[in-house]
């Protein structure tokens, strides 16, 4: 879900998960990225749109693919923040 | 050599894992054993009273990256076919939690490939954890 708005900013939204969602106080958050914005880029906008989650750690999976720091974000992909796992 | 029909068998439950499903699902008379393991819920961690865990999963992700894993260890084992279970919401102490079984025709490839699955299982698939003490809880892996 995306939508043009200033300077080329693209808005796009990304899913919470477990620590994440309750820092925030929610499941989801919109925020607006540079074209060709990368995971590190992301990281910036997330903590500028939610101080809570500034210093929080997470990784990027689009599209149910977990993604390094360099990739670029797809605005198009379904984007989820992933705090570090816990499951077993 | 394996059949023709599946190998893999996943999925998420809402409370503690069934364990007869995963040994059900990867059982067959071209097996020559089927190692299962299963993680259950300890009542003490880090020196505090645990009272119960509550998993909370990303589903379509835990479905792709198990599928990942199992694609990973069919290719590096000889095993048969291979099933895990996880657990969502509430786990209590000495209930299970994840459920692996693993059919091979021989026991030595099925033991590495439960062990390995379960080491990357912890690794990489997006599944946390919430500790519940007598005075708050605190979700783990966390970080800060």
């Amino acid at each position: 879900m995306t939508s043009p708005s200033e300077a080329g900013a693209v808005r796009v939204r990304v899913l919470l998960f477990a620590g994440l969602r309750e820092l925030a106080g929610r499941g989801e958050l919109e925020v607006e990225i540079p074209p060709g914005a990368t995971v590190a880029d992301l990281r910036r906008a997330v903590a500028a749109v939610c101080p809570e989650l500034a210093g929080a750690a997470w990784s990027l999976a689009q599209d149910t693919v977990w993604c390094r720091e360099e990739d670029p974000v797809d605005p198009q992909a379904e984007l989820a923040l992933l705090p570090p796992v816990s499951g077993g | 050599m394996a059949g023709a029909g599946p190998r893999v068998f996943l999925r998420l439950v809402e409370g503690p894992v069934d364990l007869d499903w995963v040994r059900e699902r990867v059982a067959g008379p071209d097996a020559g054993c089927v190692v299962r393991f299963e993680g259950t819920v300890r009542q003490e961690a880090r020196g505090k009273a645990v009272l119960r865990l509550e998993y909370e999963a990303y589903p379509p992700m835990v479905e792709a990256e198990l599928g990942r894993i199992c694609g990973e260890i069919l290719e590096r084992h000889a095993v048969l076919r291979i099933a895990v279970e996880h657990a969502t919401g509430r786990v209590d102490p000495g209930q299970a939690s994840v459920a692996v079984a693993v059919a091979s025709a021989h026991r030595a490839p099925a033991f590495a490939a439960a062990a390995e699955l379960m080491d990357l299982l912890k690794e990489r698939v997006p599944l946390w954890k919430q500790e519940f003490y007598p005075d708050g809880s605190t979700w783990i892996g966390r970080g800060s």
